[in-house]
């Protein structure tokens, strides 16, 4: 047993290792990416019209000030280096089109620092904001995470046992229509999906509302109301996803039943339910683990179309948002950031594959 | 010899070579009372004997003719505004030549003038309904949206083809270096290949899409850099797909017997490898040309893919987002609802297809 731990910490700390490794890579690509660009950098290029403006020098105290979180007045190489240590420090650097307020105020004094009182004696406070990209990140991504954890139950309480009825009435009617189904699904690209929602559901039968996450007119709970303006957007999401972990689901019962001890277990003349649910479902789970890696930063990373298609205000759109109005700081940071998700998911996936089937051995050492 | 005889000994020579050839076949098949057929022969009968990918199929080849044949029987070009014109607009200088009298010199002298025949419609017919000259009607501009419709596919189809064939290419050259070379090409390669694998999809590609945006690339060549970029991003699933086959193969008794004749290493890969990799990657291919389409289309429908005034599945879409779309999505459902059933059918022909094409190379995966 203390065997079996050693090598899974052994194993771990490898993984570790070699995550790390892959950010570092990730982490050149995407810098390397805003370094390309010939000509000026994003900064200046944000900034030039103001710097012309500008008589005081000011703003270009502040753009130098950003420029050299950024590595952009050394070489490449060196850089790199600068951006990176700022990352590794927690400096992400500062949105241009966004600002969040971090929930902390400020209490207003005034020039003689003593505090500046309202009428009733209470002082004065003025919320801090942050345009810190990890701050809205942090912000921006609940909502999302809200939608897509919905989704995610959603789509396996439906896909699971679709699959499965799909794989035991192999070449059925079901099989066939929840193939060709699962096929669409995975064809349909998010955008139109989504407008065509829009255009039956909202626009024209009026059952759910057009844009957004609340509607101060709808006289429903906060909540209700919330949900109610989910409805379309999740349903979008869950029907996407849906097919190809259907289709993994079937492939997989497939193999399961083959195997020689579904045969043994319908010899034992045990009921078809119990075999079914009992001896291959169980076993279909194992490969199923696997998907986890797919689904982590599907949950934290926002759902870019489908935000943006239904104007909710999550990382997802604001990604968007950054990308069209060249908030470069932003889109480094969401893009490195749904790195570090995957590169965790992946490791999750692999740890809970070693967990969930115990033929799998977990090599710590060389292999 | 008249033409009349020369034909008739023709005939009767070929007559005599087909029962001569009709014997042999009599004779073999006699001999032989299995039919031989070839190992692609069974594919093809394999592939064919399923509906859906037959249905793929002929969806494939009636997007095909549709885009690249139907632009040239349409009488509207893919940038021709629909409207009342003054002039017949050309891009074309005129020249005409007149005698003119110089008040200067007192003189008559020839003059040239050159001008250009450019007129602005007066009247635009801009989303009209559907009707005989127009099939789905105009768009905003006033552009004919069947016509641009084919000029979509032929962005699509193309650019899908272009970018597959790109990252076979490159996957196939580093996933067999890789799996044939192993130890430390191999290790550097798939590290090379994780990073590229946990890179997130769409907003990497969206950023890569905003660094061409600023270095201002003029609207014809972009899509040159748009292939570019999706092959950079795409090339390292085909190349672990490749490497894990190679180390499957490398351990096969004929290659064994490849490695026992002497045979030099170029051909061991490019005779004996790679050829016996090809299934799957044309099954992954066809695969991933789908996602391809899908990706395309993403990025057209963000802004960041085709640019306009080229026309794009995805760009049509496109005209329905945001508050000035609205009225499209309400009430023009022709302008948009069409190019997204294209895109549909598009990607889901290549998934059928690509469905068809794995279970005929590998029939051990249907039952």
């Amino acid at each position: 047993m203390s065997l079996i731990i050693v090598n899974m910490i052994k194993y771990v700390i490898k993984r570790l290792a070699l995550s790390v490794l892959i950010l570092f890579g990730v982490s050149i690509i995407i810098y390397g990416l805003v370094r390309i660009k010939p000509g000026l950098d994003f900064i200046q290029t944000k900034f030039y019209a103001q710097m012309q403006l500008d008589s005081t020098g000011e703003v270009a105290l502040m753009v130098e000030e950003q420029r050299e979180l950024y590595g952009l007045t050394a070489p490449v190489f060196e850089g790199y280096l600068v951006w990176l240590n700022h990352i590794l420090h927690g400096e992400w650097g500062n949105s241009f089109i966004f600002s969040v307020s971090t929930g902390e105020v400020e209490y207003l004094v005034d020039d003689q620092g003593n505090p500046v009182l309202d009428s009733e004696g209470n002082q004065l406070t003025k919320p801090i904001s942050s345009s810190n990209v990890l701050d809205i990140i942090k912000d921006k991504s609940r909502i999302s995470f809200i939608i897509a954890l919905i989704a995610t139950i959603l789509q396996f309480a439906i896909a699971i046992p679709l699959g499965i009825t799909s794989a035991t009435k192999q070449y059925g009617v079901v099989d066939y229509s929840v193939t060709v189904l699962a096929m669409m699904g995975i064809s349909l690209p998010s955008f139109f999906f989504g407008a065509l929602l829009l255009r039956i559901f909202s626009i024209q039968l009026g059952w759910f509302p057009y844009a957004g996450l609340t509607d101060p007119n709808s006289g429903l709970p906060v909540f209700i109301d919330n949900l109610h303006h989910l409805v379309l957007p999740i349903t979008v999401l869950v029907i996407l996803s849906i097919g190809g972990l259907m289709r993994y689901t079937r492939t997989n019962m497939l193999e399961v039943l083959n195997a020689d001890y579904i045969r043994t277990a319908r010899a034992k003349g045990l009921s078809e339910h119990k075999v079914i649910y009992k001896h291959a479902f169980r076993n279909t789970l194992i490969p199923l683990v696997t998907i986890f890696a797919g689904i982590l930063p599907g949950l934290f990373g926002g759902a870019l179309i489908t935000e943006t298609i239904f104007s909710i205000d999550g990382i997802g759109q604001a990604a968007y948002r950054a990308v069209t109005q060249g908030d470069i700081p932003f889109v480094m940071a969401y893009n490195l950031f749904l790195s570090v998700l995957t590169v965790i998911g992946t490791l999750l996936s692999d740890l809970m594959y070693a967990v969930v089937d115990p033929r799998v051995k977990l090599v710590g050492g060389k292999k | 010899m008249s033409e009349f005889e020369k034909e008739v000994k023709e005939e009767k020579e070929l007559n005599v070579l087909e029962e001569a050839k009709s014997e042999l076949y009599e004779e073999v098949s006699l001999s032989d009372s299995a039919k031989v057929v070839s190992p692609g022969r069974m594919v093809l009968r394999r592939f064919f004997r399923s509906k859906l990918s037959l249905v793929g199929l002929v969806t494939l080849f009636i997007m095909f003719a549709f885009s690249f044949i139907g632009p040239l029987l349409s009488p509207w070009g893919e940038v021709e505004m629909t409207g009342d014109y003054k002039w017949v607009t050309s891009i074309l200088p005129h020249q005409i030549v007149v005698t003119e009298f110089n008040e200067e010199t007192g003189m008559d002298e020839q003059v040239t003038y050159i001008f250009f025949e450019v007129s602005d419609p007066y009247k635009v017919y801009s989303k009209t309904l559907p009707s005989w000259e127009h099939i789905f009607g105009t768009d905003q501009y006033g552009y004919d949206v069947f016509t641009r419709l084919m000029y979509g596919g032929r962005v699509s189809l193309l650019l899908g083809f272009m970018v597959i064939f790109a990252e076979v290419i490159v996957g196939l050259f580093f996933g067999s270096l890789s799996g044939y070379f192993g130890g430390w090409v191999d290790m550097v390669i798939m590290r090379v290949v994780d990073v590229f694998n946990c890179l997130p999809g769409l907003p990497i590609l969206m950023l890569a899409a905003a660094v061409i945006d600023s270095w201002g690339v003029p609207a014809r060549v972009r899509i040159y850099y748009l292939m570019a970029i999706l092959t950079f991003f795409g090339w390292a699933g085909i190349a672990r797909l490749v490497r894990g086959q190679i180390l499957g193969i490398r351990e096969l008794e004929y290659m064994l017997a490849a490695e026992a004749t002497g045979l030099s290493t170029r051909r061991k890969i490019f005779k004996h490898i790679i050829p016996n990799v090809m299934p799957q990657i044309i099954v992954q291919a066809t695969l991933g040309l789908g996602g391809i389409i899908l990706t395309e289309s993403t990025l057209s429908y963000l802004g960041l893919g085709v640019p306009f005034p080229y026309s794009a599945w995805g760009t049509m879409i496109s005209s329905t987002s945001g508050a000035a779309g609205r009225d499209i999505l309400q009430n023009y459902p022709a302008i948009w609802v069409p190019a997204g059933v294209c895109i549909v059918l598009a990607v889901l022909a290549f998934n059928f297809i690509g469905d068809g094409l794995r279970d005929a190379f590998d029939p051990k995966m249907r039952r």
